[in-house]
C-alpha cells in the first residue's frame, strides 16, 4: 500500500466516524445516546485534524470537546433526570427541514467541489524544509522568492507565538468571554 | 493647551466612567455597596469632565488658530487616534479609536458637564432607594437589597455615560454602533429600574424593542457604507475623497423580473442610517418609547432626555451630514432627497409632540413630549441644512432639559415628602417606589375617565392636578424651573431663544427668501410648535407652582436638599447664559462684540471642507419667534394663570371635548400600534394598565373617534358661521354641512374603518408567523437565506 | 501531488454542518439542539483548518533570530480561528447548559415547542 492510500484510508475512517456520529446524534431516540454519538463524532473530527497536520488542534479537540463539553452535556442530562426517551423526539418540522436542507447541502457541495480554490502546491506539503515553487512565489509577490526554504512550523510553539502577537486582541477577548461565561453560567444555574 | 498633547488622552474620557462602573459592580459583588457608590460615580464622571474640558478648549484653540474662514482646520483634519481591532486581510482593519473634531469636542464637553450635574442630583434623589427599600412582595424593609439597588443605579448611569462618551468620541461607525447599543442596554436597565412596577418593566421593554427597530436600519446602513467605502472610519467616509467617491457612485441596478430599476445608493444608505436616529431620537413613528421612558427614576429621564441617548440620534445625523447632503450634486439651496425626508419627519414630529404635550397632566410626561418636539426641531434643522443651528440647539437643549427634568424630580421628591407627611407625619424619604409605596396606605385608586380623560389619582405625586402653590414651598426649584422654562420657550436672551431662533431664522431664510418649499413648511410647522411649546411649558409652571396647593401632599411639600438644588442652580446658569456663545454676529449691539464663536467653531464640516456661512442677520424671524413665545406665555396665563386652582380642578381646555381627549390620549397612537403592529397589549408601556383588557371593538371605536373629533370641530365652526349668516346662506350652509356630515359618516369614517380592519386582518395573518418557537424562526431564516442565495446564483 | 484533495474535507464539513443544522431545527429537546449547534461549530472548524492547510492565506517572514533570512512560514490564521471557535463553543456550552438547567428547574421539561413565551 502506498503512503497515499494509507492517508486516504485514514481520512475515510475519520470522515465516516464524524459523519456517522453526527447522524447518530440526530437520530437517537434518547438524549443520552445522542450524547454518546456526539463523542464519537468529535473523535472523528480530531482525526481529521491529524490528517491535516494540525496535531495540536486534534489534542485540544479531544480535551475540550470530548473531555469537557461532552461530559458537561452528559452531566446536564443526568442532573435533570431527563434521560428517558421520548416517543417523538422531533418536532413537527422534520419534512420541512429536509426539504430546505437538501438544497443547502447541494449548494455547499457544489461550491466546495467546483470552486477554483487557489490551492498552493507548497502549502500542502506535509513537511517543512522544501523550497517555495514558482507558482507560490508568483502568488505572493515580494514576500517569497522561488527557492526560499518553506517552513510549516512546529504548530504549538508557533501558534502560541501568533496568539501572543498578531492575534493578541482575539486572544484577550476570548479570555474575557470565557470569564463572563463562567460567571454567567454559575449565576444562571444557581438556585 | 495643544490638542496634540492632550488629544491622545481623550480615550480616557469614557474610560473613567467605565472604571466607575466596574468599581461599583465590584462593590456590589463583594457586598460592600454603600452610599460611596454615588461618589464613585461622581468621581468617575468628574474625572471625565476634568479631561473633557481641556480637550474641548484645546480643540477650540486649534480650530480658531487658523483665523476666519480657516475655522475648519480641525474639522478638515480632525484629531484621530486609532488602534487596529480586527485585521481584515488585505482590506485594512476594523479600528477602535477616538476622533476629536469640533462636533465631538463640543458634544463631549456638554455630556460630561450635564452628566456631572445629574449624577450629583441623583446621589440625593436615590437616597429613598437606599434608606427605605421595601420588598415588593412582602412589604418588609430590606436594607441590603436597597443598598445594592442604590449602587446598581450608579453603576448603570456610569455605564450609560460611558456609552454616550464613547459614541461621541468614536472614530468609526462600527465603534459608534457598539456604544450606541451600550446606551440601548442601559436605557433598558434604567427605565425598568423599578422593575417591581409592571408599567416600568413594560416601558423598559418597549424602549428596548422600539429603538431596536431603528438600530436594525442603522446596522444595515453601516453595512452598506462599508460596502461602498471598504471602511467604516469617519476619516475615510467624511473626507473630501470620500464624498467624491459618493458622488461618483452609480445607482445600484436592481433586476426585478426583467425590469431594471436604478436604486440610488447614497440616499438609501443615508436613510438607513437615519433609521437609527429615528429610533434613538424618538422621531415619529418610533417616538412612542420616549414618553414611557419616564417610568425610570427622574435622574434617568434627565439623562436619557437631555445628555445621552436621544442626543445620540441627532448627533449621528450631524456626524453623517456630509453623506446626507452629498446625495445630490452641489446646488445652492437644493435640499437632497434624504434631507427632505429628514426635514419633513422632524417638523412633523415637532408639531405632533408639541400638541400632545398640551393635554398631558403628568409633570414628566409633558417634559417628555417636549423633548420629542425639540428633537423634531433639531432634526428638521439638519434636514434644511441648518447644521450649526441644529448642533447649537442640541447643546443648549441638553442643559435646560436636564434642568427641567431635575426640577421636576425635585418637585416629585417634595410631593412625596408631603405625601408621607400627610400620611403618617414623618418625612423620611420617598420610599422604595412610586408604585408600591402608597397603595398599602390608602384605598386603591380606581382609574376612571371623565370625558375620555383619565381622572387624577389623588395619591399620584407626578400629576400636576395634585400640585399647586409650590413656588413658596420650593423657592429654589421654582426659580431654576422658571429659568429653564423661559430658556426652553425662547424668552429673549436665554439659551433656548438664541438656538431656537437660529433654527427658525435659517428656515425662514430658506423658505421665504430662497423659496424652498420644504423649508417654508418647516418654518410654519416649527413656529406653530414653538407657540405650543411656550403654551404647554407655562401651563405647566402655572399648574405646578401657582395658586394655592390643591392637595395635602402639595401643602406639605418642602424644598429638597442642597445636593439637589445645587445642580439645578448650576444648570440654570448654563440655561441662562449658554446662548451667548451663538448670538448672530449681525445683531446690533452685542452681536459683533461676542462674535458668534460657536458658529466659527462648529460651522465647518469635515466633508468637503465646506463651510457653513452664517446668515445675514434678519430681524423678522427673531421678532416673530419672540412674539410667538410671549403669545404662548400670555395664552397660558389667560387659561391657567388667572385661577390656577380652578384650572387644576377642571382643565379649561377640556371644553374642547373629544379633541382634548384625543390629544390627552396621544392621538391614540399607542392603540393604533397595539392594534396593527403588536396585537399585544402587554408590550404597551401604558401607565393605566387597567386598559389592557379593552376589547378590540373599543380600540376601533377610539380610532374612529379620531375622525369624529375633527368632524365635530368642523361642525362647530359650521354652526357659528351659520348663526351669523342670512337665511339663504344658512340654508345652503345647512345643506352643505349635512352633506359634509354624510361625507364624514360614509366616506371618511368608512375609509378609516377600512384601514383599521385591513390592518387588523393583515396583522392576524402576520401573527401566525409569530409563534414564539425559536426553531420555527430558525427555519424561516434558513428559508430566507436559501432564497437570497438562490436569487444570487440564478 | 495532493494526497487528499481539498474538496473531500469540504464535503465532510458540509455534511457535518447540514446534519447539525437538521438537529438544531427538528429536535424537541433543548440539549439535543445544543448538540446540533456543536456539530455545526465543528464543521466550521474543519473548514477553517482545511483552508489553512491548502489555501494558506499569507506567508510571512519567520519571526525570531533563530531563523535564517529567507525562510518563510505559513500564516496560522486558520488554526487561530479554530482555537477561538473551540473556546467560544466551550463558553456557549457552559452557558447554554446552565440555562437548560435553570429552565428545567422552573418547568420540569426541556421541551422546546412548549417554550413559546416569545409569542407574547
Amino acid at each position: 500500500m502506498s503512503q497515499q492510500t494509507v492517508v486516504q484510508l485514514v481520512f475515510g475512517v475519520m470522515a465516516a466516524l464524524s459523519l456517522g456520529g453526527a447522524m447518530g446524534v440526530v437520530m437517537a431516540r434518547t438524549v443520552f445516546v445522542s450524547a454518546l454519538w456526539l463523542i464519537l463524532s468529535f473523535v472523528g473530527v480530531a482525526g481529521l485534524y491529524i490528517t491535516l497536520g494540525a496535531g495540536f488542534l486534534a489534542v485540544i479537540q479531544v480535551l475540550v470537546y470530548v473531555g469537557a463539553i461532552s461530559v458537561l452535556i452528559l452531566f446536564a442530562i443526568m442532573l435533570t433526570e431527563d434521560v428517558m426517551g421520548d416517543e417523538h423526539p422531533n418536532n413537527g418540522q422534520v419534512g420541512l427541514a429536509i426539504i430546505l436542507l437538501t438544497p443547502l447541502i447541494f449548494l455547499l457541495g457544489k461550491w466546495g467541489f467546483t470552486a477554483n480554490w487557489p490551492v498552493k502546491a507548497a502549502a500542502i506539503l506535509p513537511r517543512s524544509g522544501l523550497s517555495v515553487d514558482a507558482a507560490t512565489a508568483a502568488a505572493l509577490p515580494g514576500a517569497l522568492k522561488t527557492g526560499d526554504a518553506f517552513l510549516v512550523p512546529d504548530s504549538v510553539a508557533y501558534l502560541g507565538r501568533v496568539l501572543m502577537t498578531e492575534h493578541f486582541l482575539a486572544f484577550e477577548v476570548v479570555s474575557v468571554v470565557l470569564l463572563v461565561a463562567l460567571v454567567g453560567a454559575i449565576v444562571i444555574a444557581r438556585d | 493647551m495643544d490638542l496634540h498633547s492632550i488629544g491622545p488622552l481623550a480615550w480616557l474620557i469614557p474610560t473613567f466612567t467605565a472604571l466607575a462602573f466596574v468599581v461599583i459592580i465590584g462593590m456590589i459583588v463583594t457586598d460592600r455597596a454603600s452610599k460611596n457608590a454615588a461618589w464613585v460615580a461622581v468621581a468617575g464622571i468628574g474625572a471625565s469632565t476634568l479631561l473633557a474640558l481641556p480637550t474641548f478648549l484645546a480643540a477650540l484653540g486649534s480650530a480658531s488658530g487658523h483665523g476666519e474662514g480657516e475655522a475648519g482646520g480641525l474639522a478638515i483634519a480632525p484629531f484621530v487616534k486609532q488602534w487596529a481591532w480586527l485585521p481584515m486581510g488585505r482590506d485594512g482593519a476594523l479600528n477602535l479609536g477616538i476622533m476629536v473634531d469640533p462636533l465631538s469636542a463640543a458634544a463631549v464637553a456638554m455630556v460630561t458637564v450635564v452628566c456631572t450635574a445629574i449624577f450629583v442630583f441623583a446621589s440625593a434623589y436615590m437616597e429613598g432607594e437606599f434608606n427605605n427599600y421595601r420588598d415588593a412582595r412582602t412589604g418588609l424593609p430590606d436594607p441590603r437589597t436597597g443598598r445594592n439597588r442604590y449602587a446598581r443605579f450608579f453603576a448603570y448611569v456610569s455605564l450609560f455615560a460611558t456609552g454616550m462618551l464613547g459614541f461621541v468620541l468614536s472614530s468609526n461607525l462600527l465603534q459608534a454602533l457598539l456604544f450606541w447599543e451600550v446606551m440601548g442596554l442601559c436605557s433598558f436597565l434604567l427605565i425598568g429600574f423599578w422593575n417591581f412596577k409592571p408599567s416600568a418593566a413594560a416601558a423598559a421593554k418597549k424602549a428596548f424593542l422600539t429603538t431596536r427597530v431603528g438600530d436594525c436600519f442603522f446596522f444595515l446602513g453601516i453595512l452598506g457604507l462599508y460596502w461602498v467605502f471598504g471602511s467604516v472610519d469617519y476619516a475615510d467616509m467624511l473626507s473630501k475623497a470620500g464624498i467624491e467617491k459618493l458622488h461618483a457612485l452609480a445607482p445600484f441596478a436592481v433586476d426585478i423580473a426583467g425590469h431594471v430599476y436604478a436604486v440610488p445608493v447614497i440616499p438609501l444608505l443615508a436613510l438607513l442610517v437615519f433609521g437609527g436616529s429615528v429610533g434613538k431620537s424618538a422621531m415619529f413613528p418610533l417616538h412612542v418609547w420616549l414618553p414611557d421612558a419616564m417610568e425610570g427614576p427622574t435622574p434617568v429621564s434627565a439623562l436619557i432626555h437631555a445628555a445621552t441617548m436621544v442626543s445620540a440620534g441627532v448627533f449621528l445625523v450631524a456626524r453623517m451630514y456630509p453623506v446626507f447632503s452629498a446625495a445630490t450634486p452641489d446646488h445652492p439651496g437644493y435640499i437632497s432627497g434624504p434631507m427632505f425626508v429628514v426635514a419633513a419627519l422632524g417638523a412633523f414630529t415637532a408639531i405632533l409632540a408639541a400638541t400632545i404635550a398640551v393635554a398631558q397632566y403628568d409633570i414628566k410626561r409633558v417634559l417628555a413630549y417636549s423633548t420629542v418636539s425639540q428633537l423634531g426641531f433639531m432634526v428638521a434643522a439638519l434636514g434644511i441644512g441648518a447644521y450649526v443651528a441644529a448642533v447649537f440647539h442640541l447643546l443648549t437643549h441638553a442643559f435646560f432639559k436636564a434642568l427641567l427634568f431635575l426640577g421636576s424630580g425635585s418637585v416629585i421628591h417634595g410631593m412625596e415628602h408631603g405625601m408621607h407627611h400627610g400620611q403618617d407625619g414623618h418625612g423620611d424619604g420617598h420610599g422604595s417606589g412610586h408604585g408600591s409605596g402608597h397603595d398599602e396606605q390608602a384605598a386603591p385608586y380606581q382609574p376612571r375617565r371623565i370625558g375620555g380623560v383619565l381622572a387624577a389619582d389623588p395619591m399620584d405625586p407626578q400629576d400636576m392636578r395634585n400640585m399647586g402653590g409650590l413656588a413658596g414651598k420650593m423657592p429654589w426649584t421654582f426659580r431654576t424651573y422658571v429659568i429653564g422654562t423661559a430658556a426652553l420657550t425662547g424668552i429673549p436672551l436665554l439659551a433656548g431663544f438664541w438656538s431656537k431662533d437660529e433654527i427658525l431664522a435659517e428656515a425662514f431664510h430658506k423658505g421665504v427668501q430662497s423659496q424652498i418649499a420644504i423649508a417654508l413648511i418647516v418654518y410654519v410647522l416649527l413656529t406653530a410648535a414653538a407657540f405650543f411649546t411656550s403654551f404647554y411649558m407655562w401651563r405647566q409652571v402655572f399648574m405646578v407652582y401657582a395658586g394655592k396647593p390643591s392637595t395635602e401632599m402639595a401643602a406639605h411639600a418642602h424644598e429638597s436638599s442642597p445636593a439637589m438644588t445645587g445642580p439645578l442652580i448650576f444648570l440654570s446658569i448654563f440655561a441662562a447664559l449658554l446662548g451667548f456663545v451663538g448670538v448672530p454676529e449681525g445683531l446690533p449691539g452685542i452681536g459683533p462684540a461676542l462674535g458668534n464663536p460657536f458658529h466659527h467653531f462648529v460651522g465647518a464640516l469635515t466633508a468637503s471642507g465646506s463651510h457653513f456661512e452664517a446668515l445675514a442677520f434678519d430681524w423678522t424671524p427673531m421678532l416673530i419667534s419672540t412674539v410667538v413665545a410671549f403669545l404662548g406665555l400670555g395664552a397660558a396665563w389667560w387659561v391657567y394663570g388667572r385661577d390656577p386652582a380652578a384650572a387644576r380642578a377642571r382643565d379649561p381646555l377640556a371644553r374642547l371635548g373629544r379633541l382634548w381627549a384625543l390629544l390627552n390620549n396621544k392621538y391614540n397612537l399607542d392603540e393604533v400600534y397595539g392594534l396593527v403592529v403588536t396585537s399585544n397589549p402587554r408590550i404597551h408601556g401604558e401607565a393605566d394598565v387597567t386598559e389592557h383588557d379593552k376589547t378590540v371593538a373599543e380600540r376601533l371605536g377610539k380610532l374612529i373617534g379620531l375622525t369624529d373629533a375633527f368632524s365635530r370641530l368642523n361642525g362647530q365652526i359650521d354652526a357659528r358661521l351659520v348663526d351669523g349668516a342670512v337665511n339663504l346662506a344658512a340654508r345652503l350652509g345647512e345643506k352643505f354641512s349635512r352633506f359634509n356630515g354624510l361625507l364624514d359618516r360614509y366616506v371618511v369614517d368608512g375609509a378609516v374603518n377600512l384601514v383599521a380592519f385591513a390592518g387588523l386582518d393583515l396583522s392576524r395573518g402576520l401573527k401566525l408567523l409569530q409563534t414564539g418557537r425559536v426553531q420555527q424562526y430558525a427555519l424561516i431564516v434558513l428559508f430566507a437565506l436559501l432564497f437570497l442565495v438562490g436569487a444570487l446564483v440564478m | 501531488m495532493a494526497m487528499i484533495p481539498l474538496w473531500w474535507y469540504l464535503m465532510v464539513a458540509a455534511g457535518l454542518f447540514t446534519i447539525g443544522l437538521y438537529g438544531a431545527l427538528v429536535r424537541k429537546n433543548a440539549v439535543s439542539v445544543l448538540m446540533g449547534i456543536e456539530l455545526m461549530l465543528n464543521a466550521v472548524n474543519v473548514n477553517a483548518v482545511a483552508f489553512w492547510r491548502y489555501v494558506s492565506p499569507t506567508a510571512k517572514a519567520a519571526a525570531g533570530a533563530d531563523r535564517p533570512v529567507g525562510d518563510f512560514v505559513v500564516g496560522m490564521d486558520g488554526q487561530v480561528f479554530a482555537v477561538v471557535v473551540i473556546a467560544l463553543a466551550a463558553a456557549e456550552a457552559a452557558v447554554g447548559l446552565a440555562m437548560v438547567i435553570a429552565l428545567y428547574r422552573s418547568r420540569r421539561s426541556f421541551n422546546l415547542p412548549q417554550m413559546d413565551q416569545l409569542q407574547g
